[in-house]
């Protein structure tokens, strides 16, 4: 890490430094099947180990980075969705998984169904298939820890300034 | 954790968010003490208005809308489905299909057996139990994906049949697999009659007794653990299982520890099964040809889902999206039973109880409340399984 | 026992209460009822200790109904001494499943579009109340005196008076979905 100008800087360096290599996350299950919500839980099985990257999944949202999101939003299910997006501290991370997080799936145009995370919270990262596999989980999840290093600008978010001796030498961005 | 110090009853609500079981769900208990005096449920939060979207769907597009009821039991789902529709249509199925269909519908029985192994031993706090488990549904995974080509929902079938054949390879693999999870379930069938940690938390827990579970209408190993026949796949063969019949599991004493047993056992009647299936492997087609517009009826469909009965109504009325879709999934059966045996346990039983039914909320979207006198406290489904994991220790 | 049996044994057993029997596949027996021989019916089944009630389905039959009858939804035609047939109209249908073995008795009764009413069977099968709420809040069917009235699977804030699996709900004014009719 290059030396910041001021010790606030250094902070969110500090901070962002933990949150890349030891992000907290929460899974919230909006209605969907369990497909999705399953192949997350065998990311934590032996074969794929989501762990050993420091990805921890726990059951607090007051304690988490990074909320997970399976399922086309359900009525019911989409007041504890905003609540627990609004207990989460800043900065927060969304990883909208299954192609019902996206459009709604197989459910699109259901009477019950807000039709896709996004059109309940703002989401950073979508991750499609039906199920998606685990190896395509953890690759959402990774392109998410990736775009948070200080050289690269976060999608969607502005989150940390650009170093300014860095800036001299080009880096390859994160597109928008 | 419940306070129990100055008032006589509490409600604990438990849910919607239950980090073990990955399943929003509603439970609401009363609490004297730590005495549980009463259960209910309140679902919804899965309920996704499927059998009003089957209504403007064709039938081959309600095949793939029913397969994601439930990512865990989706195969059954569709083959009771599709069994109906061909029923109507009056179609007969080759017999190469109807086997392989049954192959799919045992090798979705052992992984979601080994899923429910591994959670209710997560809620017991064996999370040694559940790596294990989940690590050696793997296997099976990997084997369905070869075979049908997505690990969670498998979409095998057509209206008229399967859509992919079983080679040589997959044969072989297969059987290889068989044989490792067979040496793997003999450990398994050790671990839930011998452990210390989990007998201490099933043995003589949850017993519901033979004449109540048939009053409730309980369906599946959890009626089957308590003595009661009821198999579709025995009293009612469908598919290929009058060519290769299943063999009845049954346990008489009824408590969460025959309710393991059961389960562990059913995996190795799936193993003998699969390796009877793919010894005699009828020659023939995949598929029959199927009419576009189903002729106008009305027939039920019932099958054996993992977690017990699934019963399918489907009324056609001649043109080619059905007039109306009903499903009603094993888990509304038994969930009456968690409210009735709940009652007079102690509150750390409760995540044991819950997942001894083997509970699949998005099949069902049910919510449990239970009732009770004053004084309402939040406690989350983490929370609750710590306390009784310490209680316990 | 072969099912022929098992089927002619329910219909002995349900004769005094039905309004006609009905053969719709070889392994099912639909029995037409009136809702106040409901509960005496189920009973009878109950109380044999070896059907069980499976599931209660909720059918909307508006494109197929004969509503110009609904006074008349279950009544027997009769002439002297000989039933020679019988009225079943009405657009709502509540069908209770019970089972033993693959045979399959279906009790089925008929309700007109005005004040759908039924008698709840919970005194007779306790498990029955789950089903009955869905049917409550998904058909309009009032049953008085079920135990529990709550939404069982539709969202505490669902407008009132609004049935989902009635007909004439399209949704709250998402497009319909083109099932492929034009193909």
């Amino acid at each position: 890490m290059d030396l910041p100008k001021t010790w606030e800087a250094a902070l969110v360096d500090l901070k962002t430094w933990a949150r890349i290599n030891s992000p907290w996350a929460i899974h919230f299950n909006s209605g969907s099947c369990n497909g999705c919500d399953i192949e997350i839980l065998a990311t934590l099985t032996p074969r794929y180990d989501l762990e050993r990257f420091g990805i921890k999944l726990q059951g607090s949202p007051r304690h988490a980075d990074v909320l997970i999101c399976t399922g086309p939003v359900t009525r019911q299910a989409r007041e504890r969705l905003i609540r627990t997006y609004e207990q989460m501290p800043e900065p927060k991370f969304v990883v909208a998984v299954g192609s019902c997080g996206i459009t709604g799936g197989a459910f699109e145009g259901c009477y019950n169904v807000a039709n896709g995370v996004d059109k309940v919270i703002p989401v950073d990262v979508f991750i499609p298939g039906c199920p998606p596999r685990p190896e395509a989980i953890i690759y959402g999840v990774s392109q998410l820890l990736q775009s948070l290093q200080p050289q690269r600008r976060v999608i969607n978010r502005k989150r940390i300034e650009m170093d300014p001796i860095a800036k001299s030498t080009p880096e390859k961005q994160v597109g928008e | 954790m419940p306070e129990t110090k100055h008032s006589d009853k509490f409600i604990v609500p438990i849910g919607p968010q239950h980090p073990a079981l990955k399943e929003p769900g509603h439970f609401e208990f009363t609490v004297d003490g730590e005495t549980v005096t009463g259960a209910s449920v309140r679902l919804g939060f899965v309920h996704r208005g499927i059998e009003k979207a089957t209504e403007e769907r064709t039938y081959i597009q309600d095949l793939y809308l029913l397969e994601r009821i439930c990512g865990i039991c989706s195969h059954v789902h569709a083959m009771a489905f599709a069994l109906g529709v061909e029923k109507l249509a009056g179609v007969t199925v080759p017999e190469r299909a109807q086997a392989i269909r049954v192959l799919v519908a045992e090798m979705e029985r052992i992984h979601s057996h080994l899923l429910w192994l591994g959670v209710a031993a997560h809620e017991a706090g064996f999370d040694t139990l559940f790596m294990y488990a989940w690590r050696d549904r793997e296997k099976v995974m990997d084997l369905l994906e070869q075979l049908c080509g997505n690990r969670v929902n498998y979409s095998i079938n057509v209206l008229g049949g399967v859509k992919e054949d079983v080679n040589d390879t997959i044969r072989e693999g297969i059987l290889n697999a068989m044989d490792y999870l067979e040496t793997r379930t003999d450990l398994y069938l050790k671990l839930v009659t011998t452990e210390r940690t989990l007998i201490g938390r099933t043995r003589g827990i949850g017993i519901m007794e033979k004449q109540t579970a048939a009053r409730l209408g309980t369906v599946g190993p959890t009626a089957r653990a308590s003595g009661l026949e009821r198999d579709i796949r025995i009293e009612a063969p469908y598919a290929a299982y009058m060519q290769y019949p299943a063999r009845i599991v049954i346990e008489n004493t009824g408590d969460l520890e025959a309710r393991f047993v059961v389960r562990v056992k059913e995996l190795y009647e799936s193993f003998r099964l699969i390796r009877s299936i793919l010894s005699t492997l009828p020659a023939g087609e995949l598929t029959t040809k199927m009419p576009r517009r189903i002729p106008e009826g009305e027939t039920i469909s019932r099958v054996e889902a993992p977690r017990g009965e699934l019963f399918y109504y489907i009324k056609s009325n001649g043109s080619d999206k059905p007039d109306r879709v009903k499903v009603r999934t094993p888990s509304i059966n038994n969930f009456a039973s968690v409210m009735a045996t709940a009652v007079g346990h102690k509150l750390a039983d409760i995540p044991m109880i819950l997942s001894g039914i083997d509970p699949c909320f998005s099949c069902n979207d049910r919510m449990v409340s239970i009732r009770g006198a004053e004084g309402r406290q939040g406690v989350d489904w983490e929370g609750l399984r710590r306390y009784g994991i310490e209680y316990y220790r | 026992m072969p099912i022929e049996e098992i089927l002619k044994e329910a219909q002995s057993l349900l004769a005094p209460f039905a309004v006609a029997f009905t053969q719709p596949e070889e392994n099912r027996v639909d029995v037409i009822i009136s809702p106040e021989k409901l509960v005496e019916a189920a009973r009878i089944m109950e109380d044999t200790n070896i059907w069980y009630l499976s599931a209660i389905t909720g059918v909307d039959h508006s494109s197929s109904a004969d509503t110009t009858n609904e006074e008349k939804a279950w009544q027997r035609v009769v002439e002297g001494e000989e039933q020679t047939g019988f009225y079943y109209s009405g657009v709502l249908e509540g069908l209770y499943h019970f089972c033993k073995g693959s045979a399959v008795v279906t009790l089925r009764v008929r309700m007109g579009h005005a004040d759908p009413k039924l008698p709840s069977i919970c005194g007779v099968v306790p498990s029955a109340s789950l089903y009955e709420r869905e049917l409550m809040e998904m058909f309009g069917i009032s049953i008085e005196d079920t135990p529990v009235k709550d939404h069982l699977l539709l969202p505490d804030d669902w407008p009132d008076g609004i049935y989902p699996l009635r007909k004439d709900f399209k949704g709250f004014g998402q497009p319909e979905l083109d099932g492929g009719a034009n193909a």
